[in-house]
């Protein structure tokens, strides 16, 4: 059985860029303290779905969604605090994404931003430490985050989410860039991370969901197809779309 | 040869004379300008020249202190940009951030339109509206002041800095934004602590660009500054800028004068300091590209 509490769930919850419905009433929980990974082929709905937590799909004008999508029972369709709730969803994007500053002020930003001015660099030394990276990079804090290696990025990514607290990590395809060496460590920190974090693990890997995830989704063409624990997703599907596509029969 | 590889040779030799044509132009008029002003210290050191507080061309004897004419277009240079770095880095943002994009192409327009009016135009507006307004105001005996200038010139860079500007905000790549707004930054945050950050040397040279316009700017400072070559003190005071001293007065000197020459040197400290800041903007322009 799932051994947390649910903290995210969401009812009827439908997606639309302009007039194309690119999620299909979605109906599912997401649990405290496990990894669930979506999987699913291009096209299916699953980064849409990670970007609609988090409502960094608002940016888009052409974006439109209802239903709801509760977190923690608070429905953050209609939230009105967006920055408050994208502190609590934080994302790791599938390219690594630092920003133009050193590591430390790569880190410090968010807190900063949040109005954290003191233990900065305990802040600093704690997320690189949870993300796999403070040995690597403890002595070179100083320098720009662009020198380090795209592995190197992606955990440093992760430690700057961890830096701002958040309740949920959202991984839109997180290691579809990296060499398998690395991806193993961003894969090891995240098993790390759920012991304290709720993490969504969006990955186009099936493999890698097979990994890592305690429970996966079959995303298709905006809908649900089927969600169950890894193990018996992987051995013995309900759907026969699910079968086909963990085969490798299409996708 | 037959007649198809006649045409290509004529054709890229042709191209070549023309591309190279606008290089060798702007190096015959450096040429011609050091060789017209080289003269003229031959009859004036040098240190006189750039530290006299004195513009007294046509009295005997002549004095050519240039310090005043520095003076008064860095006068009107630093107004200017005082006024228009915050309008035009402030718009910038605006069009390139805030603004719906219907709203935009309309705005972009609009401003670019504003680098279409002549600048004679510029001054002579200035002339009746702005000048009486800075003289009652500041209760002046002549509202003929570096203010106006500044003021006027300001308009005449906006263009510049808020085209360039833009394009240089609209070039960070979106994802910076989204990183920082999945931090839970607000659009605000977002846009001062990273897309400012990134599109610095884009928006440092969008104000070269606009100083280096300002500087060179002939008609308008002419006609509303006031061309009295004295060092000014305020910025409610008359001055007279290197431009408009060229313009004023190589009419009346006389070919093969001192005062002649000393308007070439005049040129050749304007053509060294518009080259500089162009020279600057450029390297940063490229910095971005990379």
């Amino acid at each position: 059985m799932v051994a947390g509490t649910v903290k995210i769930q969401t009812h009827n919850f439908n997606a639309w860029f302009d007039k194309n419905q690119v999620i299909k009433s979605l109906n599912m929980q997401v649990y405290s303290n496990e990894i669930l990974g979506i999987i699913g082929p291009a096209n299916s709905g699953k980064t849409t779905f990670l970007k609609s937590l988090n409502r960094l799909n608002d940016l888009d004008i052409k974006f439109k969604m209802d239903g709801e999508v509760l977190l923690d029972n608070k429905n953050i369709i209609t939230a009105i605090d967006i920055t408050a709730l994208r502190k609590k969803m934080s994302i790791i994007f599938a390219l690594p994404l630092p920003l133009p500053i050193s590591i430390f002020e790569n880190i410090v930003y968010g807190p900063r931003m949040h109005g954290i001015k003191t233990g900065l660099e305990e802040i600093v030394e704690n997320s690189l430490k949870a993300s796999y990276l403070w040995d690597e990079v403890k002595d070179r804090l100083n320098e720009s985050a662009l020198n380090l290696s795209g592995g190197q990025q992606q955990r440093l990514c992760i430690a700057r989410s961890l830096a701002v607290e958040p309740e949920v990590l959202l991984f839109d395809e997180p290691c579809s860039g990296l060499d398998p060496i690395s991806t193993a460590k961003v894969e090891d920190a995240m098993m790390e991370l759920k012991k304290k974090y709720t993490i969504i693990l969006v990955t186009n890997n099936v493999k890698q969901a097979a990994r890592v995830s305690g429970r996966v989704a079959f995303f298709l063409m905006g809908e649900l197809v089927e969600i169950d624990f890894t193990e018996k997703m992987f051995t013995n599907p309900q759907d026969k779309r699910t079968n086909d596509y963990i085969s490798g029969r299409f996708g | 040869m037959n007649f198809k590889q006649i045409k290509e040779f004529i054709i890229e030799k042709a191209i070549f004379l023309s591309g190279s044509l606008s290089i060798i132009f702007v190096i015959l008029i450096f040429v011609f300008l050091i060789k017209e002003g080289a003269l003229f210290f031959k009859y004036v050191p040098i240190k006189d020249f750039l530290t006299g507080t004195n513009w007294y061309p046509l009295s005997t004897p002549e004095q050519f202190g240039m310090l005043p004419l520095i003076m008064g277009s860095l006068l009107v240079t630093i107004g200017a940009m005082i006024i228009s770095i915050p309008l035009g880095v402030a718009c910038a943002f605006y069009i390139a951030e805030v603004v719906n994009p219907k709203l935009k192409d309309v705005l972009k327009t609009g401003v670019e339109l504003l680098a279409a009016i002549p600048s004679v135009v510029i001054g002579f507006v200035g002339m009746v509206t702005l000048v009486p307004l800075v003289k009652n105001i500041f209760n002046l005996p002549t509202g003929l002041t570096a203010l106006s200038g500044s003021i006027m010139l300001a308009f005449m860079a906006m263009p510049t800095i808020v085209s360039i500007a833009e394009d240089a905000i609209t070039a960070v790549p979106r994802r910076y934004k989204e990183a920082a707004l999945a931090l839970g930054a607000t659009h605000w945050q977002a846009m001062y602590k990273v897309i400012i950050v990134a599109a610095a040397p884009g928006i440092f040279a969008a104000v070269m660009l606009g100083v280096g316009r300002v500087i060179g700017e002939t008609m308008a400072v002419m006609m509303i500054t006031g061309n009295a070559a004295v060092i000014p003190h305020t910025f409610l005071q008359p001055v007279r800028t290197l431009t408009a001293t060229i313009a004023a007065e190589m009419g009346e000197a006389i070919r093969g004068s001192n005062h002649y020459y000393a308007l070439f040197v005049v040129g050749i400290i304007l053509f060294i300091i518009t080259f500089a800041i162009n020279f600057i903007a450029d390297v940063f322009l490229h910095r971005i590209k990379k």
